[in-house]
């Protein structure tokens, strides 16, 4: 078995661990990051602490929700280094945004990518447990068992989070069309990590 | 979970799974049941499709570069040296002990004045207190050493310089360099044997390096009961 090989420090089994997985690691790293935070130099980040500590892992069987654990932990991490410089850089990047979204006054319609940007932004600020399970939808191949596994929950909770994730990306999807200003708003404050959790608590 | 909320999640759920393609068949007679009564679900499964879609897209875009991370070699070198690296990392270990050892021999060099390649046998560099100095002549060995096996004459030093105390004895453990299978179905196994010798010397120095970078020894001050260890 793969992960008990990568476990026992072959590092061949390591580097095919690690391939087979990065793909979905980066979607779980791009839900948790702060904007700001660079997604290549985190996920390099999961990497080189994958290298470290994969021999310490005991279960093989739990190899997914510790690998998820690593990338939510660098990207929390990287949450806690947010300066406010950062905070300002992220407003002026929102302004950016806006404008790039046709927001502007120019008239100009939205092209196919700004629709995928707004998407993403959109899921981007869902709550946890909803835009986690719905960006590792987005990861081709990713069934709703192999999900499960990663995040360590039932089958039937991960239907019920993406179908819930996709219903809420519909509204706000709906809400941003018809009105930017109030979209943005609801995008804003449900950034906020413990205001999501909150919320999930709640929905729970 | 409210009686009301349900139904609205079972019908999100059954179209997230249509658009999944990991409906049933029951999924999809319900949605045309559904959808022979309102036409809207229709478009609302187009929606959820599109949406779907584009961020598919969205998500590989954003994640192409980060996706194709490569492990870093030098880490996995350092977390898990593989054989050659392991052995790799032992010769270090022998080229330390050798860069010791030579310094040490340096060492007594300056200390004593005793000159290690004195011909075997005629006392030459034999003093007071640095008797042999690891050589065979300390160990009271004489001319027939050059006759015995290697084995038998490193008994015979052993014996012979524990019987005069300037060998304490040797290490339980041996360091395995290497083992290689050879053709005939036997391993060749390469590996350390450490000696612990001693030695009552008038002065101690220690290698360092002057400012132009060379080597040099200087005197060490040892403080009296401060036994200390290479």
């Amino acid at each position: 078995m793969l992960v008990a090989a990568a476990a026992s420090g072959d590092r061949d089994a390591v580097r095919d661990l690690w391939q087979m997985h990065r793909g979905w690691v980066a979607a779980i790293v791009l839900a948790h990051k702060p904007r700001e935070a660079d997604l290549e130099d985190l996920v390099q980040t999961v990497a080189v602490q994958f290298v470290r500590t994969i021999t310490e892992l005991r279960e093989p069987e739990a190899f997914k929700p510790w690998l998820r654990t690593i990338a939510t932990n660098e990207a929390r991490a990287a949450g806690r280094k947010t300066t406010r410089r950062n905070r300002l850089r992220r407003e002026a990047m929102d302004t950016a945004r806006a404008i790039a979204h046709g927001r502007t006054d120019d008239g100009a319609p939205p092209t196919s990518m700004d629709q995928q940007s707004t998407l993403l932004h959109i899921a981007l600020d869902l709550p946890e447990g909803y835009r986690e399970p719905l960006l590792l939808r987005c990861v081709r191949g990713m069934s709703y068992r192999q999900i499960a596994a990663v995040l360590d929950l039932p089958e039937t909770t991960i239907e019920t989070r993406i179908a819930r994730g996709r219903r809420m990306l519909r509204e706000r999807a709906r809400a941003a069309q018809a009105d930017p200003e109030e979209a943005d708003n609801n995008t804003d404050d449900a950034a906020s990590p413990a205001r999501n959790d909150r919320r999930l608590g709640a929905k729970r | 979970m409210t009686n009301e909320q349900r139904p609205q999640d079972d019908r999100d759920e059954m179209l997230s799974r249509i658009v999944d393609a990991e409906a049933s068949s029951a999924d999809w007679l319900r949605f045309r049941e559904l959808a022979a009564g309102d036409p809207a679900v229709w478009a609302e499964l187009s929606v959820m499709q599109r949406q779907q879609d584009e961020l598919v897209r969205a998500v590989e875009r954003a994640t192409t570069p980060a996706a194709r991370v490569e492990l870093d070699e030098a880490e996995l070198d350092r977390a898990m040296p593989d054989e050659r690296l392991r052995l790799q990392g032992r010769l270090d270990v022998v080229s330390r002990w050798g860069g010791w050892a030579a310094a040490a021999a340096l060492v007594l060099v300056w200390a004593t004045g005793f000159r290690p390649a004195a011909p075997v046998g005629n006392g030459g560099g034999a003093i007071d207190g640095m008797r042999g100095s690891g050589s065979f002549v300390e160990a009271g060995l004489g001319p027939r050493l050059q006759e015995a096996t290697p084995s038998d004459a490193f008994e015979r030093y052993l014996s012979a310089g524990k019987a005069t105390g300037s060998v304490l004895g040797e290490m339980p453990d041996r360091v395995v360099l290497s083992t290689t299978p050879l053709e005939s179905g036997v391993v060749e196994v390469v590996f350390l044997r450490q000696i612990i010798e001693r030695r009552v010397v008038d002065e101690v120095y220690r290698p360092s390096r002057d400012e132009h970078g060379d080597r040099v020894v200087l005197p060490a001050r040892v403080a009296p009961g401060a036994g200390r260890a290479f």
